[in-house]
């Protein structure tokens, strides 16, 4: 899949072969919360504040 | 057959979904809610036998479900089912009228009526908001004072939910709960969610709860089959409580996650997912 720059630290995340575009994850690096904005090219945006109203 | 999965985010089970519809061949539209046009005069642009609403935001998963389901679509779980499941006092209100065994529950508005609720129900009490999940802002209070503080906190908050006033009785729970997993007519799956250090007296996975296997046993099958009832047929995450009178059910989750059960118990839930909602689209 490839590499992708968190844009909080600019650490290199390595994504997945399987990954999906607004999948959540966390930069190893700084721990950041991230959303895949695309998977190609691979692109990484600060994830979606979780918001009051969300849950289960 | 179309099925639709809708999201705000891909979770690990919306993945898992993605994952058992793919390898099962069935056809599979994602609706990410955040990009979603609502056309009201007109039809959803994609014409869909099944949608399994997932939103992780309960306002949107309201909005897309009534859209949908006018639309003549199944959505699974319906508007209503997300109505009563995603609104404390409304699940707890079905539950008692229904006979299920559940934590006596009192709710009101105003800080002074919060004081007689408590006195009501007797301290310790746990508040909840009536809208909320994860045990976000789930309190014990154990005496007046505490009671007091809380309330205090929350009569600053902005949003008028905070100052519905949920209060319920504590159970002593055995240091866990139980999240069981209803597919349709079936409890596929439950697993006992443990108290840890780093949960402290709430057992939510997301809170750091250690799933184990929990065995479904004929008790815990008809009692979580007649709880989901209160919604209506579809996929829920029902949760109870060991008190000494028996089990009780205090919750139902309209999108609940399985990557916990899925994991502790080996059960396949997003392929059980999927084949009910194909189900549901012949039917």
């Amino acid at each position: 899949m490839g590499n992708a720059e968190c844009p909080e630290c600019a650490g290199i995340l390595s994504l997945a072969p399987n990954t999906e575009a607004g999948e959540i994850m966390s930069c190893p690096d700084c721990g950041a919360r991230l959303e895949v904005r695309s998977v190609n090219p691979p692109q990484l945006a600060a994830a979606p504040k979780v918001e009051e109203d969300w849950g289960e | 057959m179309k099925l639709g999965l809708c999201y705000t985010v891909i979770s690990p089970e919306n993945k898992m979904l993605l994952e058992a519809a793919e390898k099962r061949g069935v056809e599979f539209v994602r609706i990410v809610d955040g990009e979603s046009v609502l056309q009201l005069s007109g039809k959803p642009k994609e014409e869909l036998d099944v949608l399994l609403q997932r939103s992780v935001s309960y306002s949107r998963g309201l909005c897309l479900a009534y859209y949908y389901e006018k639309s003549g679509c199944q959505v699974i779980n319906s508007y209503q089912a997300a109505k009563v499941c995603g609104d404390k006092m409304l699940s707890s209100l079905e539950l008692a009228s229904a006979g299920v065994p559940t934590p006596k529950t009192n709710v009101c508005f105003s800080p002074e009526a919060a004081m007689d609720a408590a006195e009501d129900i007797g301290f310790p009490i746990v508040m909840k908001p009536v809208m909320g999940s994860w045990a976000r802002m789930v309190n014990r209070l154990n005496d007046h004072e505490a009671l007091s503080m809380a309330v205090g906190c929350k009569e600053e908050m902005g949003n008028p939910w905070q100052k519905i006033y949920y209060l319920q009785e504590h159970i002593d729970k055995p240091g866990r709960d139980i999240r069981a997993f209803v597919v349709g007519e079936e409890v596929v799956a439950a697993i006992y969610r443990n108290c840890t250090k780093e949960s402290g007296w709430v057992s939510n996975a997301s809170r750091g709860g250690h799933p184990t296997e929990c065995a479904v046993t004929s008790e815990l099958s008809e009692l979580c089959l007649r709880a989901s009832k209160i919604a209506g047929e579809g996929i829920y995450g029902v949760d109870l409580m060991e008190s000494g009178n028996g089990l009780v059910v205090h919750e139902i989750n309209h999108t609940a996650e399985f990557k916990s059960c899925a994991s502790a118990t080996g059960i396949d839930i997003a392929g059980s997912i999927i084949d009910y909602a194909v189900s549901r689209a012949k039917s």
